[in-house]
Formats: structure tokens, C-alpha cells, sequence
């Protein structure tokens, strides 16, 4: 089936077969290689993207079933030349180590700051909740989340 | 074989297909169960139908006393709905709880229904709300009730060229203070239930359904003011789990005990 998807802004048409997952269409179709092929099986939260603008786990969604949505990726909220308020904050707090979940975390973490003028610490580690890391010990992206939500004026509640 | 895939986009289309392809043709909704049954070889379907771009399934409205909600409704809709926050609390915890972000966003209520396992979280508190199951085919509606829709693990008693509509909703007295769902799982998020309970308290009575520890969820309505053992005896014969990779079967009992016990007295 031939299907068209909005990536990033572009639109795309791309040939999938009945068992295609979003994940390969991305990555192999697409060659766009922030999200990762982890566990492939909805845990680990690697292969994090936006479908109409909603975090899910790519691995999980059957190409042929999203035909006509848009998608967005790592790259697609990233400008140009520079780095985003989140990619900024996980390297100054010291929260990315082989990187491997990163690109998950910040698309749960851009979700969840883009919908949110303030926050409790709870309603930031529950967004973060389906995304894995094994290197960093999560206090790391927390704080380097913090960081960003700093930089972008979203405040912290008690 | 070549395979066949479709996106429907109305009613009527999908009870049409699903009418002609009966038992060889698979919805999938969100797809979490079967796309990892896909994956893991268990499955291997000739014949896909996506449901997820048909709006009519969707969503939760109100009527009189009851609320209405579409069977390809997400689990973060459900979770983020006031309406069943006050008026059917043990659904919303056990939504609450479920997964995580992303699978709430893709996984639906009919999903969870039409996998019918006895670990589906939002199951036990339909029986607190004598939910309808509302099914459609070719042939019309018919509405059966929560307590006569599942048959065992994986099984209900919709024909092959049924699908479920919308969820009905009754008991709109579920509060945060008189009921709640109670689940007991490995570590919060992604985890599948070892052991839960849905329960009510009112003065006279109170109410318990089990997830997880039989292979079918039953209703249990005890009275006020049973000792320690008649408790025992009274929920004795509802709990009869299995050993499998999360827990043992004498584990899941006693887990199952304690809940009852500390909601009880
Ligand atoms: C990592 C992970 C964590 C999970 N955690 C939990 C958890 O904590 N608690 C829990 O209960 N479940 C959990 N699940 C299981 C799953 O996410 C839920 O059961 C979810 O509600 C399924 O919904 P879906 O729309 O994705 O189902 P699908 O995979 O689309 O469908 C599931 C089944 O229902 C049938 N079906 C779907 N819609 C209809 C319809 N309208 N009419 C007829 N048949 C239909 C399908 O044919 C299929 O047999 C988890 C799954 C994963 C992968
Ligand atoms: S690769 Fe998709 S959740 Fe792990
Ligand atoms: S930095 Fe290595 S998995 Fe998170």
C-alpha cells in the first residue's frame, strides 16, 4: 500500500508492506535516525516520536494504519543550526551517556513542556515514565529537563 | 499469500468487511497486543482492518445517568476525562496506571476488552459499573453485560462478524471516596498486573472484582460486619490464579487477601 505521511513539516509517500512498523519507515524509508530500535516492543520508549502530535512508540504502530497523519521527530524540533532547550539542558546536566534514549526523552519532554505553563516534579517524572535509560540513573534528564524548562520560562509548582 | 490491509473510515464499511472476511479478519485499534503478538510469531494475519481513523468509535459522551464511551477511545483520553474521574473513579485509577504515556495514547478500551485477558485493567471496574457491551454487525446491535462477555483468557462471546461499538457505563456513584481500583504490579509504569482489585463501599455492602487471579473476573458483594475467616471463605472461591513469569499462584492469594482485607475492615 502506498501511503502519505506528513514528516516534519514534508510530506512523504512511501510503498509499506501489511506488517511495515512507523519505526522502519523513518528510519529506513526516510533515513531520519534519531529514533532508535530498542526493545521493539513498547517498553523502552527509544523509538518515541509525535503522531499528530501525541507521543507513542513508533516500534508499536503499524505504518499502513497512519497513512494521512503527520509525524514529527528529534529533527523536526531541533533548529537548524543550534539545539533545543531540552538537548541543551541534558548536556549541561550531565543526563545524556551513550545517548541511545535521548531522542525518546526529549520528545516526552517536548510534549510535555509544550502543553504546560508550570508543573510539579511528579507530573514531569509520570511524562517520562515509558521512556528507559540505563546509563544515566534518570536524576540526570530530570534535572537537565529542569534546566530547559528554565530556559523556556515554565515554572516549577510546589 | 498476499495480504490484505485496509483503513476503514465508517461504520458501515467495517461491519461490511469484517462481515466478509468473519473470523480470518483482525481489527486492530491501537494495535499495543497485536502488533507484539505480530512480532512474536503468535499471529499471522492474513486479513488487517484498522479501525484507527474512524471517528464514530470515538470518544465519551453523557446521557441521563449513563455515560457512553466509543471502543476506539484511547486510554489517555479516558484518563484525562472529568466526567469519569468523579462519577467512575475505579476506571480512571486503573487508566491511571496502566502502561505508560505513549502506550495510553495508542491503546483503546476496546482493545483492552477485545484481548480479554484476565490482567486487562479497565476490566474489573466495568463489572462495579454493570457495564453493556455494545456489539455491531451486518445483522444489527445486540448489548450484552460485562458479566456474561468473557468466557476464559481470550475469549468472549463475540461472533466473528461482531465488533465492539461503545462501552456503556451505569452506577454513576463511583467516587474517589466510596470506591477505587487497587493494582499490584512489578514497578508502576509498563507493568502488567500481578494481582488488582475494583472495589465499592457503601454502609450496608461492599463490592470487590479481582483482575489477575482467575480466568474469569466475577462481581462479589459481601456484607458488613463478617469475621476474619468468614471473609476468607466468602472470596475463597473466586481466586484461583495460575503460576506464570510474573508470579506464583500462592503469591497472587495472598496479595489478593490483603487487598480485600485492608479495604474490608
Ligand atoms: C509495554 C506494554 C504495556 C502494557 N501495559 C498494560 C497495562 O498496564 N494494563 C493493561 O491492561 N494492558 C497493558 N498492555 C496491553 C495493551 O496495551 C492494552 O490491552 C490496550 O488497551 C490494547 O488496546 P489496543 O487498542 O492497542 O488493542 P489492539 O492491539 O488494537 O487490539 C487488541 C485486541 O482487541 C481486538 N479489538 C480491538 N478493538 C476492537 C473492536 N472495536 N471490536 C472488536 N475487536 C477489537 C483486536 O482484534 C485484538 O484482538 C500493555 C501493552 C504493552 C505493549
Ligand atoms: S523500541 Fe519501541 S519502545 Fe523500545
Ligand atoms: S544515556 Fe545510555 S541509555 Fe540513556
Amino acid at each position: 500500500m502506498n501511503i502519505k505521511i506528513k514528516v516534519n513539516g514534508q510530506l512523504r509517500s512511501v510503498e509499506v508492506e501489511h506488517n511495515t512498523t512507523l519505526l522502519q519507515v523513518i528510519r529506513k524509508d526516510l533515513n531520519i535516525t534519531s529514533p532508535k530500535s530498542g526493545c521493539e516492543k513498547g517498553e523502552c520508549g527509544a523509538c518515541t516520536v509525535l503522531l499528530d502530535g501525541k507521543p507513542i512508540t513508533s516500534c508499536l504502530v503499524l505504518a499502513f494504519t497512519v497513512d494521512g497523519s503527520e509525524i514529527t521527530t528529534l529533527e523536526g524540533i531541533t533548529p537548524k543550526d543550534g539545539l533545543n532547550p531540552i538537548q541543551k539542558g541534558l548536556i549541561n546536566a550531565g543526563g545524556i551517556q551513550c545517548g541511545f534514549c535521548t531522542p525518546g526523552f526529549i520528545m516526552s519532554g517536548h510534549n510535555f513542556f509544550s502543553k504546560k505553563e508550570d508543573f510539579t516534579i511528579d507530573e514531569l517524572k509520570r511524562a517520562l515514565s515509558g521512556n528507559l535509560c540505563r546509563c544515566t540513573g534518570y536524576k540526570k534528564i530530570v534535572d537537565g529537563m529542569l534546566l530547559a524548562a528554565k530556559e523556556m520560562g515554565i515554572k516549577v509548582k510546589k | 499469500m498476499n495480504k490484505i490491509f485496509v483503513n476503514v473510515e465508517n461504520l458501515a464499511d467495517l461491519l461490511s468487511i469484517k462481515g466478509q472476511y468473519g473470523k480470518k479478519g483482525i481489527i486492530i485499534s491501537g494495535g499495543t497486543d497485536i502488533v507484539v503478538r505480530m512480532k512474536n510469531n503468535m499471529i499471522d494475519p492474513e486479513v488487517l482492518i484498522s479501525i484507527k481513523k474512524l471517528a464514530e468509535l470515538k470518544g465519551i459522551v453523557a446521557r441521563k445517568t449513563k455515560v457512553i464511551i466509543g471502543a476506539g477511545t484511547s486510554l489517555d483520553e479516558i484518563e484525562n476525562s472529568t466526567l469519569i474521574k468523579e462519577n467512575y473513579y475505579p476506571l480512571y485509577q486503573a487508566v491511571f496506571n496502566m502502561a505508560s504515556p505513549q502506550l495510553r495514547n495508542m491503546g483503546t478500551i476496546g482493545g483492552n476488552i477485545g484481548n480479554a485477558s484476565p490482567a486487562g485493567d479497565t476490566i474489573p471496574p466495568l463489572f462495579l459499573m454493570d457495564a453493556e457491551i455494545i456489539l455491531y454487525s451486518k445483522k444489527g446491535k445486540r448489548s450484552i453485560s460485562v458479566t456474561e462477555f468473557f468466557k476464559g483468557p481470550g475469549k468472549t462471546v463475540m461472533r466473528d462478524d461482531e465488533i465492539i461499538h461503545s462501552i456503556i457505563l451505569k452506577n454513576n456513584y463511583l467516587t474517589e471516596k466510596n470506591s477505587g481500583y487497587i493494582k499490584v504490579g512489578q514497578r508502576n509504569a509498563l507493568a502488567i498486573s500481578i494481582a488488582s482489585v475494583a472495589y465499592f463501599k457503601d454502609k450496608k455492602y461492599k463490592r470487590f472484582a479481582f483482575g489477575s487471579v482467575s480466568p474469569i473476573i466475577h462481581l462479589i458483594e459481601l456484607k458488613f460486619g463478617l469475621s476474619d475467616e468468614q471473609l476468607l471463605k466468602e472470596i475463597e472461591s473466586y481466586i484461583t490464579p495460575i503460576d506464570d513469569v510474573r508470579a506464583t499462584k500462592e503469591y497472587r492469594k495472598q496479595v489478593i487477601i490483603n487487598l480485600v482485607k485492608d479495604i474490608y475492615f
